[in-house]
């Protein structure tokens, strides 16, 4: 019997050991590299991963290990080296940011991230829990190579009231290693059918963006068109090249200002042309009212002075 | 009463003119018509495809084991208004690995999620253009063909075929292909591992053998290629290193991890790989999968063992074993 409770005691281990972790669990990374060949000294780069799990039925505490000595101080993570993945997270992001020093040396460094799980309820004694997690891979090159380069992510035109700019917002990536902007972005409208061109023009005044970063920037292009439904057609240029095209529908709406709708008729002009001639013709009539009112009492101050003067000669 | 018509006379007469002036005004935008009777003819008109889009212009993102939705979107101009296309032959998506593509390619969880799958819907209309919106819902494999920077397809690109037909069949396609490397859509590399599996139900009730220590018959587990790239999963004990009494804390009665083996074939007990802190390849090499069933290329299965030592304190023991998916 002495025997016998040790060996009952270890058989239930090995049961609670191999049935309890039954666990259909799974983990893993999208992107599973952090990749760039064209970083520079004091670049900064980040690059957003998602760690994924197909049943996301617990809380899961994650630990984020680099394993990367040449490069250990360069990385840091956003919610930090220990987080939580809340349940019911399919894909949750975390931004991977590396800063690389002044003074790098130029050539590739690679490494690794460990991103280790483990669930935050204790499944209970005598069981053995899968840990389960993943390893990104860091491919990184530090040379002084300057790229110039973007990724045209799409665009939203705004409807716009007649004779308004018409307001186009181009998402872009800058690709490249150095703060820069696209040479020009370039819109034409068509009509709804894509057939007939209203109106092209050209920005080249475009608010750089810095190294690696993405960002919508609005652009303004004047407004000839008259109301209706159109497509814009907005082209990214780098350089002579077009790095992407992209459509969008838009209207041009009536005006609603108060003004412009006063003002918005030919003959609003002609009676406001007469309505400035007419107060023009008052006021040149109360001018010319009070000249000839002057000119009548400084004549009728002449006449008195005249008969007084006559009166005295008579009184003599 | 005269005098002071007199003197306000010329400010009547500019708020007349103002008043007339935003009077015409609001008079002329309104036009009154007569009844007039008319029959015209209206041809058909194909419809026109505008911009297409997949995913809103950014890499897909895959979830391990699982599925995600699928979403595009077109703009479509008709003459004829939306209604014609609408209720005509519709809208049909088809979203690809872009080099697969041809007209007689048919649905393939690999490279091919074509209408039959994907969904379109009328959204929005601006004039005669109208926004759809094509998706399948938890549609998109797990193991779908990466095309992102580090594949091996990285020349390729994922793309989205729109096509419209009105009630007359006449009809226009487009695609969202890019031929700019930067701006084409890829679905992104995921590494990803799923254990357990399709072998977890062992009875491990039976074949328990106990020596001058004890220790376990091996057991079967499976570990499964759970992304879209090959993968070899690296093994280690986890928290502490150990199967304790107290876990996590473990300051009481421990088994040491090393008293755990494994194996990728059966074996006994001695013949294994002893568990260690640090992390050790199965060497697997498990390939991308094809398809959601098991198989034996991207499934495997690692054999587990456990001995314990002669005097071990009886109790409870509980723990932690480490599986870390590694790019292959």
């Amino acid at each position: 019997m002495k025997k016998i409770g040790p060996i009952l005691i270890i058989v239930s281990l090995i049961l609670f050991l191999f049935c309890a972790n039954i666990a259909f669990a799974g983990f893993g990374i999208t992107p599973s590299t952090v990749w760039n060949d064209h970083l520079l000294p004091s670049s900064h780069f980040e690059e957003t991963i998602y760690l994924v799990q197909s049943k996301p039925e617990k809380d899961l505490l994650a630990k984020i290990e680099i394993d990367a000595p040449e490069m250990k101080d360069w990385i840091s993570i956003d919610r930090g080296f220990e987080f939580t993945i809340p349940a019911g997270s399919q894909q949750f992001p975390i931004k991977v940011i590396i800063d690389i020093p002044q003074k790098a040396e130029f050539k590739n460094y690679d490494g690794k991230i460990w991103v280790k799980t483990m669930p935050l309820t204790k499944e209970g004694d005598g069981m053995v829990t899968v840990a389960l997690g993943a390893i990104i891979s860091l491919n990184l090159r530090v040379s002084s190579e300057e790229i110039y380069g973007f990724a045209f992510r799409g665009i939203t035109i705004k409807d716009a009231e007649e004779g308004r700019p018409i307001k186009v917002t181009v998402t872009l990536q800058n690709v490249g290693n150095t703060e820069s902007a696209p040479s020009k972005i370039h819109l034409d409208v068509y009509d709804a059918y894509l057939i007939k061109v209203f109106q092209s023009g050209d920005i080249t005044e475009i608010e750089p963006l810095k190294a690696f970063e993405t960002k919508e920037v609005v652009v303004k292009f004047p407004n000839k068109l008259a109301l209706g439904s159109y497509f814009g057609s907005v082209q990214v240029f780098k350089d002579e090249k077009s790095i992407g095209e992209a459509k969008a529908v838009f209207n041009i709406l009536e005006r609603t200002g108060f003004i412009y709708k006063i003002f918005s008729k030919w003959y609003s002009w002609i009676v406001l042309i007469a309505v400035i001639l007419a107060g023009i013709a008052m006021g040149l009539r109360k001018t010319l009212k009070q000249l000839i009112n002057n000119w009548n009492s400084k004549r009728r101050e002449r006449k008195r002075q005249r008969l007084e003067e006559k009166l005295k000669k008579l009184e003599k | 009463m005269a005098k002071k018509l007199e003197t306000a006379s010329p400010y009547l007469t500019i708020l007349l003119l103002i008043s007339l002036m935003i009077g015409f005004n609001y008079w002329s935008s309104t036009v009154m018509a007569d009844d007039v009777s008319t029959s015209v003819d209206v041809g058909n008109s194909a419809p026109v495809i505008g911009e297409v889009s997949l995913n809103g212009k950014a890499a897909i993102n895959l979830t391990e084991d699982g599925t995600i939705d699928i979403m595009a979107s077109a703009s479509i101009t008709d003459a004829n208004g939306c209604l014609d296309v609408r209720d005509g032959g519709g809208v049909k998506a088809y979203v690809y690995q872009y080099s697969t593509y041809s007209a007689s390619t048919s649905h393939d969880d690999n490279y091919m999620y074509d209408a039959d799958i994907v969904s379109c819907s009328w959204q929005s209309t601006t004039g005669n253009t109208c926004i759809y919106e094509c998706t399948a819902s938890s549609a998109m494999q797990y193991y779908a063909n990466p095309t992102s920077a580090t594949a091996s397809a990285s020349a390729d690109q994922w793309a989205v075929t729109v096509v419209a037909s009105d009630s007359y069949w006449a009809d226009a396609a487009s695609n969202s292909y890019d031929d700019n490397d930067e701006t084409a859509i890829d679905i992104n590399l995921l590494l990803g591992l799923s254990a357990s599996g399709a072998s977890a139900s062992v009875d491990y009730d039976e074949g328990v053998t106990l020596g001058t220590g004890t220790e376990s018959n091996a057991l079967e587990r499976g570990v499964r290629n759970s992304g879209n790239r090959a993968m070899n999963p690296l093994v280690s004990a986890g928290q502490n290193n150990a199967l304790c009494t107290d876990y996590p804390t473990c300051t009481g009665e421990i088994i040491t991890a090393t008293h755990q083996q494994y194996s990728l074939i059966t074996f006994s007990v001695g013949a294994g790989t002893s568990l260690s802190a640090t992390p050790a390849t199965l060497d697997t090499n498990t390939p991308q999968r094809t398809s959601d069933a098991t198989d034996d290329a991207s499934d495997d299965q690692i054999f587990w063992a456990l001995f314990v030592p002669t005097g071990q304190a009886p109790g409870s023991y509980t723990g932690a074993n480490a599986l870390t998916a590694d790019a292959d």
